[in-house]
């Protein structure tokens, strides 16, 4: 029997995050989404937002992701450096994956791979980044078994992991595929 | 989060700062709640944990539904299925939380990394296996020889604040003796008391 894994979501708000959290759940992950003060989700009850799914709505970002396995920051790269702050002594080892939106594949940057790696310098780092609109999503990462591992997770949430070469080889400007 | 496995560390081997930031930077914190698992029959066992905080057991379950435990983990011990850590083979056992716990976890990968860069671990990690290894002898000889009533008393005297942390149901699971033969024992050193 394949243990449960915790993945801990950060940043998402709304319906989105709500069948993301879902779908993850669904497929025997278990889902700490960590709410910013004020969010609804932590007045209410996850539970009966999601029944039947394990998936809880956590206030602190530090304790969130010190049990979570995976962790996932969906949130503006200038708010990256406040919660590195807060979790990056217990992000250590762990896959730490970016999701940043673009309005098409030629937008993708390097920048923030390269902020996220000095934040996170003993994590696994992960860059997502997803076009509005569309279920492809690109991956990139320079552990190829955390890039795997978090490829499948892409997919489990429904969309379409398009994985890049390394990260130092990505182009400033441009997408250059594996 | 760390002072506790440089205390451990540091009765066996002296290290620089520069050293155990190194080792801090291999390890992956972990919090687990009660009764989640560590490592489940069945999976691959990809970690050795150091406990910072809780208690933690590790058994298995026989074809009739029996547990049976082998070891509780408590603050500042290690805790493994080390044929599968090392093998890479499927594990026979669970191990899961029986509090809240607090972990430090090490894949092989980052254990045979640590070795190489800093090998006065390899002194380390040498008492402690010559350590289980004693006490394993001692168990299963316990477990071979001793009555009932020995164990119980070895296991009181060896680990006090387990009694306090653990259901009865669970010694007895860890004494190989029926809850009724732990609830008796009990009661007979009270009296003698």
């Amino acid at each position: 029997m394949a243990q449960k894994k915790t993945i801990a979501i950060a940043g998402v708000t709304g319906r989105k995050q709500t069948i993301i959290a879902k779908k993850l759940s669904q497929a025997n992950y278990r889902v700490l989404i960590i709410a910013k003060p004020g969010d609804p989700l932590l007045t209410g009850d996850a539970e009966q937002r999601m029944p039947g799914n394990d998936i809880e709505v956590i206030a602190c970002a530090k304790d969130g992701c010190w049990e979570a396995d995976i962790i996932v920051l969906a949130i503006p790269g200038h708010e990256m450096q406040e919660i590195a702050g807060k979790i990056q002594e217990v992000a250590t080892q762990k896959i730490v994956a970016s999701v940043t939106g673009v309005k098409d594949a030629s937008r993708i940057s390097s920048g923030i791979n390269t902020q996220l790696v000095k934040l996170f310098p003993y994590s696994k780092v992960i860059s997502v980044f997803n076009v509005p609109g569309s279920t492809e999503v690109f991956v990139t990462g320079n552990d190829q078994e955390a890039l795997r591992e978090f490829s499948d997770i892409i997919k489990t949430a429904g969309f379409d992991p398009v994985n890049f070469i390394s990260l130092g080889e990505l182009a400033d400007n441009g997408v250059a595929r594996a | 989060m760390f002072e506790l496995l440089q205390k451990k560390i540091s009765e066996n081997i002296a290290l620089t700062e520069e050293e155990f930031d190194f080792c801090k930077t291999l390890f992956l914190p972990k919090k687990l709640r009660k009764r989640q698992y560590l490592l489940q029959e069945g999976d691959i066992c990809k970690y050795t944990a150091f406990v910072s905080k809780g208690i933690l057991r590790t058994y298995t379950v026989d074809n009739k539904g029996n547990e049976h435990i082998l070891q509780f983990s408590m603050e500042g011990w290690w805790v493994s299925d080390l044929y599968s850590f090392l093998t890479n083979e499927l594990s026979l056992y669970n191990i899961d939380a029986l509090e809240d716990v607090e972990l430090l976890l090490i894949t092989k990968a980052s254990w045979d990394l640590l070795l190489e860069k800093v090998p006065k671990f390899e002194r380390h990690f040498r008492i402690l296996l010559q350590n289980n290894l004693i006490a394993t002898q001692k168990r299963l000889m316990g477990s071979l020889s001793e009555s009932a009533e020995e164990k119980y008393t070895k296991l009181i005297t060896s680990f006090p604040g387990c009694l306090q942390r653990v259901p009865q149901h669970m010694i007895a699971s860890y004494l190989g003796i029926t809850r009724e033969t732990l609830s008796r024992i009990r009661g007979q050193l009270a009296e003698r008391k």
